[in-house]
């Protein structure tokens, strides 16, 4: 397993890389005035991450790496939920903006159809990958069911890579929030989906966790 | 599925996070092993099995549909 030291490091590195493409894509649009803006966020975040990133949880595994068998698993799962989760409010965002404006305008809901696109794609493309093609629906062995999950997962990480690409291009363009909405509402809807996937498949941060858990009758080795 | 993880730890006198050093996990893995909410791969239950010197088959108790010990 990584070492705080490293996860620290890391969760700092990936907060400030993150932090500097949005700054770099407001100061596209807006000038340098707008990187302070960002700044103001980034740093606050990179010192809470540095902090999270040192704490022994399963969460903190599975952001910054370092993971075991079963946190490998509950990523995947929670992965694959974020993804089924995106998919339908990308599905229902591009139904409500058609019934408000009606088909014709594309410009309405490109990011719903681009998003939907990647999703679609990198799940047939996944299931092929990870084994099965022939796999549609239905009951699935255990085997089966570990191939829909991994594709799942890998259509949900490519959909969230959509949405944060559209998100840094269109703030680059200078476009207004609510030009980029769609990518918003699945990208919050990724996020809420990645972590209820993460509680509802056992991550751990409940009390029968805690340092000290262990200090059961006949445990006296801590 | 019941498992004897836990017995045969403290029997050893091994902490959680001991033993998840020692098999590769962490801490919070041997604990879901422990309690029954996660079964393990079977290398894993193998690494378990060699780790405790009981045969897999004693560790882990496939008829008995209960929880960890």
């Amino acid at each position: 397993m990584r070492s705080i030291r490293n996860r620290r490091l890391r969760a700092v590195v990936l907060a400030l890389a993150t932090g500097g493409a949005f700054a770099a894509s407001n100061a596209a649009a807006h000038g340098w005035g707008a990187v302070i803006a960002v700044a103001v966020i980034i740093i606050p975040l990179s010192v809470v991450s540095y902090v999270q990133a040192g704490r022994d949880s399963d969460r903190a595994a599975m952001r910054l790496g370092g993971v075991d068998e079963r946190q490998a698993l509950i990523r995947t799962q929670a992965r694959a939920l974020a993804g089924a989760v995106m998919y339908g409010a990308a599905a229902v965002g591009g139904i409500v903006v058609i019934a408000l404006r009606g088909i014709g305008h594309w410009g309405s809901y490109w990011p719903i159809g681009l998003v939907v696109a990647v999703g679609t794609v990198t799940y047939l493309w996944g299931r092929r990958a990870c084994g099965s093609s022939a796999l549609i629906g239905g009951r699935a062995d255990e085997r089966q069911a570990q191939i829909r999950t991994r594709a799942r997962a890998l259509s949900g990480y490519a959909m969230a890579a959509a949405t944060v690409i559209g998100v840094l291009v269109e703030v680059a363009l200078g476009d207004t929030f609510r030009s980029y909405w769609p990518f918003q509402l699945v990208g919050v809807a990724g996020a809420v989906g990645y972590l209820a996937g993460q509680t509802k498949y056992g991550a751990a941060h409940g009390a029968d966790y805690a340092p000290g858990a262990d200090m059961e009758e006949g445990a006296p080795g801590r | 599925m019941r498992n004897r993880v836990r017995e045969q730890r403290t029997q050893r006198g091994l902490s959680q996070a001991e033993l998840g050093a020692a098999l590769g996990v962490s801490r919070q893995t041997v604990i879901s092993i422990e309690s029954g909410r996660y079964l393990p791969s079977l290398p894993l239950a193998f690494r378990i099995a060699r780790f405790f010197d009981v045969p897999v088959d004693k560790m882990f108790d496939p008829e008995d549909e209960g929880t960890g010990s």
